[in-house]
């Protein structure tokens, strides 16, 4: 909001400099975007945040100047002179809807010429960036911009009845405003109405059937207090925003009505025109309230940490506004503090503790850090074992990738397949665009885009991931209408790799990355995030989800969970790409990690020597190697240490329909060196039972 | 027999090491493994003159003692044929060959930084949804409906009374309902407002609230903790500021602003001249949120305080344009992969 400096100093006396002034105001919470010159003058302009409307005028910004600088605040004078005429023979206020307007106070004036303003308020006005228009326009906009009034000013001779009524809309009734607009009112919008018709939306709009015209010689003006939330309401309905609406829906200070109207009566007669009927009109439902609230000296040093004396809070308060009372000593411990009818946002007694705090200055409070022990769990993390797997992608040789959850719904429909169950897609009310009506249900689609956006940059292959969140409707059972659950929200970790892991090199041309190279990462990954390794099965015939290639899909579980699905994209799935070639990828939930990295706990190395026999084992080409291994550790039992796959071959000399492979096997007692003819025995057994269980043989015998 | 295999063994691994060229190698291999006069090709066939029950095993430790030999002798050749020991010499401004790294993003890399401090000083780390109760949201946090602070909250909306979360501070709802005090957390998280996408916005971006209720916290203490944050952060020569201003969920509240970390309250370009930027958020937290959560305010007190991690980001690393976190162009990431997370 535009201030001029020259109009503060003619509240308050400033010799600071404009920059210094601004400096003031920023340690008062009012800070300065900017500061200009303007001609001799200098305008601010100041950030008022929504709980200080009482600043949003050069008499309140001047008072808050006042209390900082320990100088004294000139209220502007504000006495018209009367004529002969009553007011109240005039014309009659009427407020029926009292919830909605608490003081209506409305000033008669007469023989009324409607020309130029004097030229000081005209240079006033200017210098905030308003357009001169006219004697009453330019008077009502000078008291909004001095002291924070809206006013509004009604051609008298045009209301039928000579009658003002602030009323609720009655259904259907429809006002055209004085921006040209038609509106139509519904039954919580204020109104002011005359006998007849309404006539302006209160707070907010006048109406173009009594707007003041050249030809304009009597006035209602009317300043008025009207309910903030129903300005608000109407305004942001109608889609009208107004200097007097920004104020109304803040709040404006019910006590200055009438010296408001009687300040701009003042300043109308200054344009050498206008008679001022005797009696104002003020209309109260509610008298303006005086909150007095009590404020403990030894509850302000606890919440601030810092304690100030009772005379002193006294007077850093008093220069605002507010009426202290010091306690009486042996009877109370407390001030009680009435506060000022333009202060709507002190309330209790915390908002009294900050005003002396703003006051005292924000840099005179101590630094302390509290030491006591929090009851969360001090140094848990949820994301702890989310950002392990994130590690190791990045060790892993992939790129982390962020995408808004704001997602277009069609690529959502075709990859959501990834977590088990879950309800509906999570839909926005108002989105952006159309691209981003839809909460993401999987995290590819954003992967997808992101390999698109490197490979129009140059980079055709790359490897991403991503971990976030992706919802879904909570799965309900048919019917149920009640207002909507939270949706299922799930961390996922999802990653895709398109080529080469690396660029070519002259020793070494990377391949491209396969199934099994994402299989071991993955399975890295799930160690580090679970604590425990994944499964990985090929789903039956007709059930691998859409987006994925049936030959190259698998599912990941744990313990039976189906966790998420690796494997190759269909084609299909990928067509509105533009990404030729594979795409590998991976999605998992990761959202029942641990948040506690399992512990490692050391055990003794083993001290007896292993033993290690290498078998080539010729199998049929459908049985999968889990069995093979399952079967080996069953027949080795606790001797067994470990068995790694080494070599796989199909071809000749292999007969077609069996595959060669190659195990080592280590075998180990913990207690004593094991005997050749121990391990030869289970040798035997292993390979009898690869006989009969799985149609095998050794290659070599 | 088994003591043969042994000392073959032995002297098989002397006579490797002191090879130096390929036609040394070659007689190794001819020595121990030619098909006529090989030491192991002997005893192999002497392997038929064994009892049938000894056969088996012998075959075993016989046959891997040669898959040892082969295995030695290839690798020493190999070793041969590098360029180290080649005649030619290395070059060693010849590119290396390095494992291929991924990189963290940039805001991961910040927010664990920040975890990590408060991590430091007994923080704990809590979330809560993103697709918020307009209550958490709103109201629980002095906000009710129609309140013109919800203007500097444009929100996405996702069904009655279900908002994407304009901020974490809902974070500060959920945690005080389920933990008793005293309580210090913080919740890192991603949150969302409808603004246009240009430089300085993004719809969604990431903050982090913290938090501290106990019986006496004090705005001393939110000064406190946020100044030693700050120098953790950025170093001890930050001088940190508070001002004072509004956000309806904590009163007192502060803006708080740290020394320009580029010219260090110098003033330049990147701190408009003043020397300050302005940082966060800050206060004491608002009895009414106490009374939402079915705290006393005349029992406990706290501070709150958020911050932008996108903002911190920018800041730490000279980012001028917001976008670029979101569009994961592999140039941009690559300019973090030695920006290791503590
Ligand atoms: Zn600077």
């Amino acid at each position: 909001m535009r201030f001029s400096l020259d109009w503060l100093r003619a509240y308050v006396d400033l010799p600071e400099t404009a920059d210094e002034v601004a400096e003031l105001l920023a340690q008062a919470g009012l800070p300065v975007d900017s500061v200009e010159r303007w001609g001799a003058d200098h305008t601010l302009d100041v950030d008022i945040l929504a709980n200080r409307p009482d600043c949003m005028c050069h008499l309140g910004l001047a008072r808050e100047l006042a209390a900082r600088t320990g100088r004294p605040l000139r209220i502007p004078p504000g006495s018209p002179a009367f004529g002969r005429e009553k007011a109240e023979d005039l014309a009659t206020v009427e407020i029926a809807d009292g919830d909605l307007c608490s003081r209506y106070t409305a000033l008669i004036i007469t023989d009324v010429t409607v020309g130029p303003s004097p030229s000081w308020i005209q240079d006033r006005l200017a210098s905030i960036g308003l357009r001169p228009i006219n004697n009453l326009v330019d008077a009502t906009n000078f008291v909004l911009h001095e002291m924070g009034q809206p006013l509004h000013a009604f051609d008298l001779d045009r209301l039928d009845g000579a009658r003002v009524v602030a009323r609720r809309a009655r259904a259907g009734e429809h006002l055209q405003t004085l921006d040209g607009e038609n509106h139509s009112l519904e039954e919580n919008d204020l109104v002011i109405a005359d006998a007849s018709r309404a006539l302006a939306i209160a707070g907010v709009l006048g109406g173009a059937e009594s707007e003041i015209t050249p030809s304009t010689t009597r006035i209602l003006l009317e300043s008025a207090h009207f309910d903030p939330v129903a300005v608000r309401r109407t305004s942001r309905r109608l889609g009208v925003h107004t200097d007097a609406s920004h104020r109304f829906e803040r709040g404006t200070d019910p006590g200055i009505t009438l010296v408001a109207a009687l300040r701009a009566a003042a300043l109308i007669q200054e344009s050498g025109s206008g008679t001022l009927a005797r009696g104002e009109i003020d209309v109260q439902c509610m008298p303006a309230e005086r909150r007095s609230l009590s404020l403990s000296p030894a509850r302000l040093g606890a919440l601030l940490g810092m304690d100030v004396s009772c005379d002193r809070m006294a007077a850093l308060l008093t220069p605002l506004g507010f009426q202290v009372s010091l306690p009486e000593p042996g009877r109370q411990e407390h001030l009680m503090v009435e506060v000022p009818t333009w202060r709507v946002d002190v309330r209790e007694e915390v908002d009294l503790i900050e005003e002396v705090a703003r006051m005292v200055g924000y840099d005179q409070i101590p630094a302390t850090v509290p030491a006591f022990h929090s009851t969360t769990s001090p140094g848990s993390r949820p994301s702890a074992a989310w950002d392990r797997a994130r590690s190791f992608m990045a060790a892993a040789g992939f790129a982390e990738a962020i995408h808004f959850p704001m997602v277009a719904r069609g690529p959502q429909e075709t990859f959501a397949a990834i977590v088990a169950g879950g309800g509906e897609l999570v839909t926005l009310d108002n989105p952006m665009n159309r691209q981003m009506d839809t909460l993401r249900a999987s995290l590819l689609p954003g992967l997808l885009d992101s390999l698109v956006h490197n490979r129009n940059r140059g980079r055709d292959h790359a490897q991403l991931f991503e971990t976030g969140r992706i919802f879904r409707e909570q799965a309900h059972d048919s019917g149920n209408t009640q207002a909507k659950d939270l949706p299922v929200e799930r961390t996922l970790l999802a990653a895709v790799s398109r080529g080469p892991g690396g660029l070519p090199h002259w020793r070494r041309h990377p391949r491209e990355l396969d199934f099994y190279d994402l299989k071991g990462i993955l399975e890295g990954m799930v160690d580090r995030a679970m604590g425990e390794p994944a499964t990985l099965t090929r789903p039956e015939t007709g059930h691998a989800p859409g987006f994925l290639d049936p030959l190259a899909a698998a599912q990941v579980t744990i313990h039976g969970d189906r966790l998420g699905w690796i494997g190759r994209l269909a084609p299909a799935a990928t067509a509105a790409w533009d990404l030729p070639g594979d795409i590998l990828a991976f999605e998992v939930d990761l959202t029942g990690a641990p948040t506690a990295r399992p512990r490692a706990r050391h055990t003794p190395v083993p001290r007896q020597p292993a033993a290690e026999r290498d078998l080539a084992i010729i199998l049929p080409a459908d049985v999968r190697y889990h069995r093979l291994e399952a079967l080996l550790r069953a027949a080795g039992g606790d001797l067994l240490e470990s068995v790694s796959l080494f070599d796989r071959y199909v071809g000749s000399p292999i007969p077609a329909g069996r595959v060669s492979l190659a195990v080592r096997l280590t075998f180990r007692a913990p207690d004593r060196t094991l005997t050749t003819p121990e391990v030869q025995n289970i040798v035997d057994t292993m390979v009898s039972s690869l006989r009969s269980e799985l149609g095998g043989e050794l290659r070599d015998t | 027999m088994e003591q043969e295999l042994k000392d073959l063994r032995v002297e098989f691994s002397n006579a490797l090491a002191s090879a130096r060229d390929e036609a040394a190698l070659e007689a190794i291999r001819i020595r121990f493994l030619g098909q006529k006069s090989g030491c192991l090709t002997h005893l192999m066939r002497g392997l038929g003159r064994l009892p049938a029950d000894q056969r088996p095993r012998m075959g075993q430790t016989v046959n891997s003692l040669k898959k040892e030999m082969d295995a030695g002798l290839a690798a020493a050749l190999a070793a041969l044929a590098s360029p180290e020991r080649r005649g030619d010499g290395l070059d060693p401004t010849l590119p290396g060959c390095a494992p291929n790294l991924g990189q963290l993003h940039p805001i991961t890399l910040v927010r664990r930084e920040l975890e990590e401090i408060f991590i430091s000083l007994g923080y704990s780390i809590e979330e809560g949804p993103e697709v918020e109760t307009e209550f958490h949201n709103f109201e629980a946090l002095n906000i009710p409906p129609d309140h013109p602070a919800r203007d500097d909250h444009d929100s996405f909306y996702a069904g009655p009374g279900r908002v994407l979360r304009t901020h974490t501070s809902p974070v500060q709802i959920r945690t005080m309902q389920r933990c008793q005090p005293p309580l210090k957390f913080i919740a890192p998280g991603m949150v969302f407002r409808r603004d246009a996408i240009d430089p300085n916005h993004t719809p969604a971006f990431f903050q982090l609230e913290g938090m501290a209720v106990g019986e006496r916290v004090s705005l001393a203490d939110l000064k406190g903790t946020l100044t030693v944050f700050w120098r953790r952060l950025f170093g001890d020569r930050i001088q940190v500021r508070f001002r004072p201003s509004y956000f309806p969920f904590v009163e007192p509240g502060a803006e708080v602003d740290i020394s320009c970390i580029l010219c260090l309250g110098k003033g330049c370009r990147a701190c408009g001249g003043s020397g300050w930027i302005e940082i966060m958020g800050a206060g004491m937290v608002h009895p009414a949120v106490f009374r939402a959560v079915g705290y006393d305010p005349d029992r406990v007190s706290g501070f709150a305080f958020g911050m932008g991690i996108d903002r911190i980001a920018k800041l730490k690393y000279g980012i001028e344009d917001l976008r670029l976190f979101w569009e994961n162009d592999l140039r941009f990431l690559g300019q973090f992969r030695n920006e290791s997370p503590r």
